[in-house]
């Protein structure tokens, strides 16, 4: 799988990926650190800009799809902390 | 046991009392004595001034009621004229015989008498008391002037218990502020203006002794700390020739040795950095808590601990007992460096011990008012006779497997202790595993600084 920031794009095995900007932000956010567990308020801002309206679980929400469209296994929940990505070796 | 209270008590009051004693005894008989010369006058002014018209008989019975008032004292009186015939007695019959002039006293049938004989020119008067009245009489006198010396006495003892407990409070004050000292106070005492210039002497020994005995242990916790931190550079140095040979394939092994070789070097080298840990938390003064956010701290270390929890598939989360809950920041007073080393040991140990498949949790918790937090695990727990144990220095139980250091715990009890936090292990009691809970964070009400990412 390959992110490339510049051209807003993701590939799988070559495959170009459909994902919404919100998730293309979340998935950049993970692999730029790949070792780091992100809290959902860290992702939050991320995500949203200053003063923008949040909903309590938007970010699960955009997780959630994200998770669908790279595979379940891919995004980490770290119980009560957050998310972080896969380890690979 | 001597007592120096118990002695200057002993001796102030028995002391006093002996004395007081002898002062009694002296005006007891100096009273008794100026009474006794007390009626020895009146007898002679009874006998002087007795008038002169009881010269005949006749008017001396005639008058004799008259002069009841005068043998107030049972003052005996008689009076004979120049040819010897008893003229006067004040009683009805006559009790004494004629004794020569003088004062003297003789013994009459069962009592004593005081007697005095005065020779007139036309009759002679004698005048006569009993010793018993005399006596009763002078008792009382001398007792009359004994009652401010019994009045003196409790008065002196009261004040002798409050002075000897005032001159000795300062010894009690020293003792209870070595008493209430911290286990690793040596700072020396304060002498100021109110410690007695009896007691500077000790305070001062006290103080030199401290002052030599916190230059042991510092040179002690020095020794520690440079002989770790000299072992780190050798060890990491060892190591990464290690892999660099073994990448090479320079060494020649079947691949057994060489894995065990570099197991045991982790273990040596995590030691070092243990031993290093404490050193330094020994050797940090207790220092004032800054505000600290316990969730910000627990997410912070389930973070740093995740990939290594992955890696044995150990499920590690963090989670909120109500009344606590996610969105509490939990910020208490505390140091956040020694915290998070704590925490971080904890942590480590639950992981170390855990078997693959394990659960391990951070639980931020509120009991009456009191913050705190609880690692849980689901590992095997410790044999309840090894719970007390665990958090000396390099003590590992019988039952140990993995490779601790017999540090960690350790450090964490001696980091709880600095902050004083109450850190303290049981086993659940309804399922596998242990809890390290600690607890007793004061909550902190400031606002707390910004987190920085």
């Amino acid at each position: 799988m390959t992110l490339d920031p510049a051209a807003h794009e993701v590939t799988k095995d070559g495959v170009p990926m459909a994902l919404v900007p919100r998730e293309f932000a979340l998935l950049q956010a993970l692999i730029e650190e790949p070792a780091r567990v992100f809290t959902r308020s860290e992702l939050e801002d991320k995500l949203y800009g200053w003063g923008e309206e949040v909903g309590s679980n938007t970010i699960e929400v955009h997780v959630h799809s994200l998770r669908r469209k790279i595979g379940a296994e891919q995004i980490v929940t770290v119980r009560g902390v957050g998310y972080r990505l896969k380890r690979h070796e | 046991m001597t007592s120096i209270r118990r002695w200057l008590l002993g001796w102030l009051i028995c002391g006093l009392a002996a004395a007081a004693s002898i002062a009694a005894f002296g005006i007891f008989h100096t009273a008794r004595e100026e009474a006794s010369e007390l009626f020895d006058y009146e007898l002679r002014t009874v006998a002087l001034s007795l008038p002169s018209n009881l010269e005949t008989a006749a008017t001396a019975e005639r008058q004799g009621a008259g002069f009841e008032g005068i043998s107030d004292d049972r003052i005996l009186i008689e009076i004979w004229d120049n040819a010897g015939t008893l003229v006067y007695h004040s009683r009805e019959s006559p009790v004494l015989a004629r004794l020569p002039a003088g004062i003297r006293t003789i013994e009459q049938g069962e009592s004593h008498w005081r007697v005095f004989g005065l020779q007139q020119p036309d009759r002679f008067v004698q005048v006569a008391q009993p010793f018993s009245v005399r006596e009763a009489l002078a008792l009382r006198l001398a007792l009359h002037t004994l009652w401010p010396l019994g009045l003196l006495m409790p008065v002196t003892i009261a004040l002798v218990l409050l002075v000897v407990a005032r001159g000795l409070g300062p010894i009690g004050g020293l003792s209870r502020l070595l008493a209430t000292r911290s286990l690793d106070s040596l700072e020396p005492l304060h002498l100021d203006g109110t410690v007695p210039v009896e007691l500077r002497p000790l305070v001062e020994a006290l103080n030199d002794l401290l002052q030599r005995l916190n230059i042991a242990s510092q040179a002690q916790r020095t020794f520690i700390a440079d002989a770790a931190h000299e072992l780190r550079s050798p060890l990491a140095a060892l190591k990464l020739q290690l892999q660099a040979a073994s990448k090479k394939g320079t060494l020649k092994d079947d691949g057994q040795t060489l894995e065990r070789i570099d197991m045991r070097l982790n273990r040596i080298i995590r030691l070092v950095q243990q031993l290093l840990t404490l050193a330094r938390e020994d050797a940090q003064p207790a220092n004032e808590g800054t505000s600290v956010s316990l969730r910000r701290l627990g997410e912070q270390a389930v973070s740093d601990f995740s990939l290594l929890a992955d890696e044995k598939q150990i499920d590690l989360g963090l989670e909120f007992r109500q009344p606590v809950t996610q969105e509490d920041p939990c910020n208490v007073l505390a140091d956040p460096h020694g915290l998070g080393v704590l925490l971080n040991n904890l942590i480590d140990n639950a992981i170390r011990y855990t078997p693959q498949g394990g659960k391990v949790d951070v639980v931020l918790t509120r009991t009456a008012g009191r913050l705190g937090f609880e690692v849980v695990d689901n590992g095997p727990g410790i044999p309840d006779q090894d719970l007390e144990r665990v958090l000396d220095r390099f003590y590992r139980g019988e039952h140990t497997r993995g490779t601790g250091s017999g540090l960690g715990l350790a450090i964490a009890a001696r980091i709880a202790q600095r902050q004083q936090l109450t850190l303290s292990l049981r086993n659940n009691l309804d399922a596998r595993g242990l809890t390290v809970s600690v607890s007793g964070f004061v909550a902190a009400t400031g606002r707390v600084p910004a987190i920085s990412e």
